[in-house]
Order: C-alpha cells, then sequence, then structure tokens
C-alpha cells in the first residue's frame, strides 16, 4: 500500500493518540517510518509553565526557535496528553508584542510620572531604581519597599529574590500573586497538620471509588487530571463522582451526583457530614483516638477588609482570629450535632436526599475516596475553615495518606507549591515552611545565609491587599512586580490598586514578556524572558520538582527575574542598607555589596560553568561566571534536608521527569503519614502527622458564618468570578496565541435564563454589572457551559477589556489574607 | 488560498450509553476521521488547510452531547506543493 504524505500524517497522528490512549490499530496503519522533517528538530522536556498540573511536554526547537510541543509519554503526570494551553505552549512567546527592552515614563528625557513610556538601557532602569530604593530605605526603612512575586517564578528565582528582599534588604514585604490562589490551603494545612502540600498523589486518581469536587471546575481548570479521574470513572462502573459548585459548570457532565449550593453554604455541608458520620456510628474510633486532637477554633473574626470597614468594626474577635483552644471528641459531637439535614438542606438549597447520598461517600467504610478543591474553597472569606472543615472529615472516617483516601488541594500555578510555598516567598515564611515570627527559624535561615544575626525582621511584611492598601496610603513606596498581572489580578482595583500605583509619592517597576494591566500602571517595564528561554524549576500540586535547561535565547533585551535580581543586587552596599549596629558587631560585612554578600557567600557561587551540561546555554551562569541554578538550588535545599522537605541532589532533577519530596536516600515519597510509605514515619505507629510535636493532626470545631456580602433589593445577585478553560489567569500569555484567543475572544456574563428575562434582557445583549464599588460592561450569556442557578451570574476575568475586578470586594479571609473573588452582591442593568 | 496542511488527532472520552451517537455525529464533521476506539474513549483525525479550522472542529466535538472530554496529543502542519492532494 502506497501512501502520500497526507495519509502519512494521518496516520502518524492517529498512531501517536491510539499509542497514548492504550487502544489497538490496524496493523497497515502501525507501518511508519520517521518523517525527515522530525529529524531536523532538538527536542527536549520541560513542565508546562500554565497551570499547577505539572505536565511534562516535550518542546521542539530548530534554528533557535521553539517549533512544537507534544505531551510527554514518559510523564506520571500527562501520560502523553496535552491540554489545549499546553498544547499551543510554543507560540508563547512568539506574540509580536512581546517586549523587548526596559521602558520608563519620560518627558524631555527625565523620569516623569506621567510621562510616556520610553526605551532605556538596563544601566539606567537599574541606576534609577537604585537610587529611588536608597532614597526611600533612608528616609523611612526598610518597611517602605517591596516586591510581588510568583507562582510562576522558577525556584531559583524566588529563592533569590526571598534573599534580596529579607537578607538583603532587610525587608519582609515580599509576597506572591499565590496569596489570592493557594494561602487558604497553606492555612488550612498548617493549621491541621503543621506542614504544607497534599499527603497524596495523583495515583490515588486510580485508586479511588469517589471523587468528590468542591469548587472546583476541574474539567476545565485542571483538564489533564481531569481525563484521568474520567478514565477512573468509565472503566470501574461502581466509582461514583459528585460535583459540588455554585453554579453548574462543565465539571458536572460526569457527575453522578450534582450539587449546586447556595454561595458561602459549603461550611453547613462540610459539618453536615462530619455529624452524619458521627450520628450513623462510623467514625474510625481507633484512628481517630491514635492520631487526632480535637480543637475549637475562634469565631465573628471578621472579613479581612480595612479597619476603618463597618463590617470590620462589628467583629468581636478580629485580633484573635488564629486562636484557639482544645477539646474533646464529645465536644466535638455536640458542636456539630446543629448541623442536621433539615436544616442544612434549608439553608444550602441542597436537596436532604443528595446531602444523605454525599455524606455516604465519605461514611461507607468500604469506599475509598479522594477529594479534589480548588478556588471555591480557596478564594474564601472561611477558606482556612473550608480546609480545616474537609480534613475534619478525612481524618474522622480514616481515609488519609493511603492510595484513594486523599483529601486533595490542587494548585493554580506552575509553581505555587515549588517556589511560593516550599520557598517560601510570603511575607510571613522563610524556605521550608520556617516563619519570621520564630527566632530560631531567623537564626536557621541567617547562618544557612552566612548572614549575621539580626537581619530578617521578626513582624511580617505586608501580604498582597495589604501591599494594594499601602501603595495607596503612601506607607509602600518602591514596588517591584514580576512575573504577574496584579493589577488585573486583585479586587477592587479602583478603589485600591489603581490609586496605590498611581499614587505621585511611589515608583512601580514591572517585569513581564508582554505588556498587561499591570505594565501599564507602572512607571517603569522591565523585558522578562520566559520559560525555556532560561534554566528552570518547577514544583506541582504533587509535590514533584521538575527542571528544565534553557533551549533558546530570550528576544531582544529581554532577561530572566534571575538576571535581573542578581544584577539590581550589585547595586547596593551593606553600609547603605543594613542597620549600623548589625555592621558594628560584625565588621567583616562593611563595604561589601549585596551581591557578594546575598550571592558569593560561599554557596551560591560553589558550582563552576564547567559542571553545566555543556549541549545547553545557560545565560545567567555565562553571565555571573558560575553555575548560579546550581548553587541556589543546593544552598535553598540545605533548610528542608531532614526535615521532612528533602529535596534531592541538583543534577539529579535534569535526569527525571521528576520526584515526588521527600526525597531520602534517592527515593521519592508518594503518600505521607503512613508508615511504610513515607520514610519519616516511625515503625510501629501506623500513621504519624509529624508536623505537629505529638504527632497527631487537628479537628477543628467551626461554625457556618455568612459571608460579608450577599445580594439585598437593590444589589440583588451573586457574582461570581473564575477562569474558562482556554485561557490561563489574566491571558497576557494565552490571548497572544491566534486560536485560543478565537476559541473564546471576550469575556461575557453567564446567567440564568430566567433572570435574563425578568430584567428584559436576551442573549448578546450589552449590558453593565454594577457592585458599590466599580462597574464593567458586557454581554449575557445564557447557554453555553457555564449554568448558573437563579440569583448567581459568573464572569471569566481573564479579559483586560473587560476588568472585573473593578466590581469585586477585596474582602479576605482573615487568617489566610486571600481574597473571596467568589462573592459578592451586584447588579445587572442594560447598558 | 492556504498552501498548509494541517493534522491533528484527538483522544475524545465518551458516556459509554452515548457512544454511538457521539461516533455518529464525528463521521458527520468534514474534516474529521474516526480511527481505533473501545467502549468509552476513541481516537479521531481532524485534517484542515489551518489551524483555525481545526480548532473548530475540535469546539464542535468538544460541545457534542454525551463527549466528556477531547484532548490533543500530536499535531503536524506541512507546506503542501503544487497540485498536492
Amino acid at each position: 500500500m502506497k501512501m502520500n504524505r497526507r495519509d502519512f500524517m494521518k496516520a502518524n497522528a492517529a498512531m501517536a493518540a491510539a499509542s497514548v490512549a492504550g487502544l489497538a490499530l490496524p496493523a497497515a496503519a502501525s507501518n511508519l517510518i520517521t518523517s525527515s522533517e522530525q529529524t531536523k528538530l532538538e527536542w527536549n522536556k520541560a513542565p508546562c509553565r500554565f497551570c499547577g498540573t505539572g505536565c511534562s511536554v516535550i518542546v521542539a526547537t530548530r534554528d533557535g526557535k521553539v517549533v512544537a510541543t507534544h505531551g510527554d509519554a514518559k510523564s506520571e503526570v500527562n501520560k502523553g496528553l496535552n491540554c489545549i494551553k499546553g498544547y499551543f505552549l510554543s507560540k508563547i512567546m512568539y506574540g509580536k508584542d512581546r517586549i523587548q527592552t526596559p521602558m520608563m515614563r519620560m518627558t524631555n528625557g527625565q523620569y516623569d510620572k506621567n510621562g510616556e513610556f520610553t526605551p532605556i538601557t538596563w544601566d539606567t532602569a537599574f541606576d534609577t531604581m537604585a537610587a529611588k530604593w536608597k532614597k526611600t530605605m533612608k528616609e523611612k526603612g526598610p518597611t517602605a519597599v517591596g516586591m510581588f512575586g510568583s507562582g510562576q517564578w522558577t525556584v531559583f528565582e524566588g529563592y533569590a529574590a526571598v534573599k534580596l528582599m529579607k537578607a538583603g534588604f532587610g525587608s519582609n514585604n515580599i509576597d506572591p500573586n499565590a496569596r489570592h490562589c493557594m494561602a487558604s490551603a497553606v492555612g488550612g494545612f498548617m493549621r491541621t497538620f503543621g506542614i504544607d502540600e497534599p499527603m497524596g498523589c495523583y495515583d490515588d486518581m486510580e485508586a479511588a471509588d469517589a471523587f468528590v469536587l468542591w469548587g472546583s471546575n476541574m474539567a476545565e481548570m485542571h483538564p489533564i487530571l481531569w481525563t484521568r479521574v474520567t478514565d477512573r470513572r468509565l472503566s470501574a462502573p461502581h466509582v461514583k463522582v459528585a460535583v459540588l459548585s455554585t453554579f453548574e459548570n462543565r465539571s458536572f457532565d460526569l457527575a453522578d451526583l450534582p450539587v449546586v449550593f447556595e454561595p458561602q453554604t459549603d461550611l453547613a455541608i462540610l459539618n453536615f457530614i462530619a455529624n452524619y458520620i458521627i450520628q450513623n456510628n462510623k467514625v474510625n474510633k481507633d484512628f481517630v483516638k491514635q492520631h487526632v486532637n480535637f480543637r475549637k477554633g475562634q469565631t465573628d473574626i471578621g472579613y479581612g477588609l480595612r479597619a476603618s470597614n463597618p463590617l470590620q468594626q462589628k467583629a468581636k474577635n478580629v485580633a484573635t482570629a488564629g486562636s484557639s483552644t482544645a477539646i474533646d471528641f464529645e465536644e466535638f459531637k455536640k458542636f456539630v450535632a446543629d448541623y442536621d439535614v433539615t436544616s442544612v438542606s434549608k439553608l444550602s438549597g441542597v436537596s436532604e436526599h443528595k446531602l444523605i447520598e454525599l455524606a455516604e461517600l465519605y461514611a461507607d467504610p468500604n469506599r475509598k475516596v479522594t477529594s479534589f478543591w480548588t478556588m471555591g474553597f480557596n478564594q474564601h472569606t472561611r477558606g482556612v475553615w473550608c480546609n480545616n472543615l474537609i480534613y475534619n472529615i478525612h481524618l474522622l472516617v480514616g481515609k488519609i495518606s493511603t492510595p484513594g483516601n486523599s483529601p486533595f488541594s490542587l494548585t493554580g500555578q506552575p509553581s505555587a507549591c515549588g517556589t511560593a510555598r516550599e520557598v517560601g516567598t510570603f511575607s510571613h515564611r522563610l524556605p521550608a515552611d520556617m516563619v519570621v515570627t520564630n527566632p530560631k527559624h531567623r537564626a536557621a535561615a541567617q547562618k544557612i545565609w552566612n548572614i549575621p544575626e539580626g537581619i530578617i525582621p521578626p513582624k511580617p511584611g505586608y501580604h498582597a491587599v495589604e501591599q494594594n492598601r499601602r501603595l495607596k496610603d503612601g506607607d509602600l513606596n518602591c514596588y517591584w512586580v514580576q512575573v504577574n498581572n496584579n493589577m488585573q489580578a486583585a479586587a477592587n482595583m479602583n478603589e485600591e490598586g489603581l490609586p496605590g500605583y498611581r499614587n505621585p509619592e511611589n515608583f512601580i517597576v514591572v517585569s513581564d514578556a508582554y505588556p498587561t494591566v499591570t505594565t501599564q500602571a507602572a512607571d517603569m517595564i522591565l523585558p522578562a524572558a520566559m520559560w525555556v528561554e532560561k534554566e528552570g524549576a518547577y514544583g506541582n500540586a504533587e509535590r514533584r520538582t521538575q527542571f528544565w535547561h534553557q533551549m533558546v535565547k530570550a528576544p531582544g533585551e529581554s532577561r530572566s527575574d534571575l538576571w535581573q535580581l542578581m544584577e539590581f543586587s550589585k547595586r547596593f552596599t551593606t553600609d547603605e542598607v543594613w542597620p549600623k549596629e548589625v555592621l558594628d558587631a560584625n565588621p567583616q560585612f562593611k563595604g561589601k555589596t549585596l551581591y557578594q554578600v546575598l550571592y558569593q557567600n560561599g554557596n551560591v557561587e560553589k558550582f563552576p560553568l564547567s559542571d553545566m551540561d555543556s549541549k545547553y546555554m545557560n545565560d545567567e551562569a555565562n553571565h555571573f561566571g558560575f553555575y548560579a541554578q546550581k548553587g541556589l538550588f543546593e544552598e535553598y535545599a540545605q533548610f528542608g534536608r531532614g526535615r521532612g522537605h528533602d529535596l534531592a541532589d541538583f543534577d539529579r532533577y535534569h535526569e527525571e521527569h521528576g520526584l515526588r519530596w521527600p526525597v531520602v536516600n534517592g527515593v521519592e515519597t508518594k503518600w505521607r503519614y503512613r508508615e511504610g510509605s513515607d520514610p519519616y514515619v516511625k515503625a510501629g505507629t501506623g500513621f504519624q502527622f509529624y508536623g505537629k510535636p505529638d504527632g497527631k493532626a487537628v479537628i477543628y470545631a467551626l461554625p457556618y458564618e455568612p459571608a460579608p456580602e450577599s445580594p439585598d433589593e437593590e444589589f440583588d445577585l451573586w457574582l461570581s468570578t473564575g477562569r474558562v478553560l482556554e485561557h490561563w489567569h489574566s491571558g497576557s500569555m494565552t490571548q497572544r496565541v491566534p486560536e485560543l484567543y478565537k476559541a473564546f475572544p471576550d469575556a461575557v456574563c453567564f446567567m440564568h435564563p430566567e433572570d435574563a428575562k425578568k430584567r428584559g434582557l436576551r442573549r448578546g445583549d450589552a449590558i453593565k454589572v454594577i457592585s458599590r464599588r466599580g462597574e464593567i460592561k458586557t454581554r449575557v450569556e445564557t447557554r453555553g457551559r457555564n449554568k448558573p442557578p437563579v440569583g448567581l451570574v459568573f464572569v471569566p476575568w481573564f479579559d483586560a477589556s473587560q476588568l472585573i475586578n473593578k466590581v469585586t470586594l477585596d474582602a479576605t479571609d482573615p487568617l489566610s489574607k486571600q481574597t473571596d473573588f467568589k462573592k459578592c452582591a451586584i447588579k445587572i442593568v442594560k447598558a | 488560498m492556504s498552501n498548509e496542511l494541517h493534522v491533528t488527532s484527538l483522544i475524545v472520552q465518551v458516556q459509554p450509553d452515548m457512544m454511538a451517537e457521539v461516533r455518529q455525529q464525528i463521521m458527520a464533521i468534514k474534516n474529521a476521521e474516526l480511527s481505533a476506539n473501545n467502549d468509552v474513549k476513541l481516537v479521531v483525525v481532524i485534517e484542515g488547510l489551518s489551524q483555525k479550522s481545526l480548532m473548530d472542529d475540535i469546539a464542535i466535538i468538544n460541545a457534542l452531547p454525551g463527549v466528556l472530554s477531547a484532548t490533543m496529543v500530536y499535531h503536524q502542519s506541512e507546506a503542501l506543493e503544487e497540485g498536492e492532494i
């Protein structure tokens, strides 16, 4: 049989898909030769730079350009598959409007906050920045400078940034956009287990008998993981899938138990399930007795609003929001007894039989159950509570840390875990779950970093939302944003974000690869290298650390964030920024540059260029004269080794398709806290939650409390915001890919046909979405993939021409400081 | 006129009771061709003269009742010579 080129391409395509799907093709179709075109390509592995799933992709370069990508068949995460965003990764670097030179707002050759963006050199950029930083620190101290980073920073970049801020400038004002995304998950883990990140892993998906989605539209947001859940559901008929959300979404297509509930009542539903388990005598008594403590948490803790807000003033226990007292099982039993099926059904709008069916998935001792959640839980003014309450349920029945029994917090960004959380780029954190408030932790960090005592301040810095407020109030004056679009992403931009950036007292620098709403609001823009234009490392949601090599050059004057951070540090001496008394006590540090004390400290510059794989480029190493990524990583790894956060040797990660920490004696850990699976668990204990001193996890008694703002007569609808499949976050990369843009060009307002009819609106009508804070124009969509119930609308937030965060409320979880983007009250009128 | 040929392959996950219907619907799409399948998933090959046309067909398949997911695996595009195809 003779094949023409077209037949050949199609046979190749069918073959690739069939082998990934595990399906057999007729023999004739599989008799293929390698295309001559393909042999000209250079193929290498890299993790996708979008969501937190951590898919591995194989990247093809030709003549210094990325030309193709496909799923990595050797990856345990995605097994050869790629979602629509990952599929077009090869295009994200080649948008026509890529920023290629530093720019500053100028008039007549001078910096002017109201001037036009004008190209400048890197030297002018850093000299101007350094002058502003020095003047500000001299006048107001280190708390007046700050940095906003990202869960898209590589591990090396996040670590270099933490060092520059906390060990260099002596300021804790560094926070990642992961604050908007995962802070409540972190708070939940620390409170219940004393150590961050999921105990299970993606292998749970092939072992579970039931999946429960709590405020997570996995079908669109984690499509590759969803294909694994779907495979499990379709190949094992006994498996059940429950999907809970405040509106119907694409994930409901697979649901055996679809549940739409009234916003905020997830708190009550969670407590009902705990109550049901206790009332029906389904508590795993041995497990609870050996491995669990009970505590009652503080209530009426406010909504993380400005202190001047009446809602905040009304709350009684703002100051002690995180406190709790020890109780016993009987007291907990009594506490949840109020959450009976009748009252919770009435409150949540979910039928009694559905609530019972849901509770039974957890209660049935013969069913292994995996819970997934993302922003529905985390972006919640009681987000930490939601996380605590789901662990309550899994702990009561002992369904945890064994294959298929898994309370699993999914992640939004590629390195929210690896960088933001593990490196600790939060305003209160240090690497490996340590915190600045703990003197022992500060001492440990200062020792590893070879810096004197007294440099890291004991007081946490400003968190994300607080940073915008302090910019507006003029307390924070020099501000550097890297790898994210926070002006578009943060809530209430009209009243907080924009006035903060445009405050004449402030100087705002934004590093990015593309123009965004945030670069437009800045005073200086620095062109950034992205993804495989630099060597990198990410850590995904299942504790998997993955590395990649630099494969292509960044365009024009673009430089990686790592280069920018390290190069900027050369502009400062210790005498200019460190306290005099510290220098007097440690005179050997006098007259040194921050570059010398941070990155030539005996650790970071330790590995020579000859340690690099000569097959690959490394622009940073060649510039600085040492293998900076390896030096930073090996210094960073000292924080976690032997403390439950063990990372493997640097070089090994370039060989592997990722490893799940703790990696002890070269072996990764799939399930933590269980004897035989986790090397940190002592023989004979069965389970050990070793993040807590007594090895016991904590079940918390926490009530349902209402949302800060709910619909009333004037503002009569709930607004929820979120993402769509084709776009990732604010769309600054995905909107550059024409095919993705066309698939979902403009944001719309999804609403119920009855709500539209009531307001005299039809599909496609122009409308205004109005809250007490601001308004946007958009169009009505009554069909399509998101189907809100009567009383709620959904608006995606990727569209820079329809900034929905003018409308949202900047209420946060008082414990995690994470914003609730899922609930506020709005009205809709015809535009 | 475009002188490129684009080919992509998809793995489509389908509700088993809807498989026959989904297969019929896909067969009715001009540029789509069915390949291997079992009870719950099938391989579809799509060709077209632009990436946009592939995307449109993928969107159609994704929206079919009974389709739970349609995930891309492979994509190739080649410049065609005069008179080819």
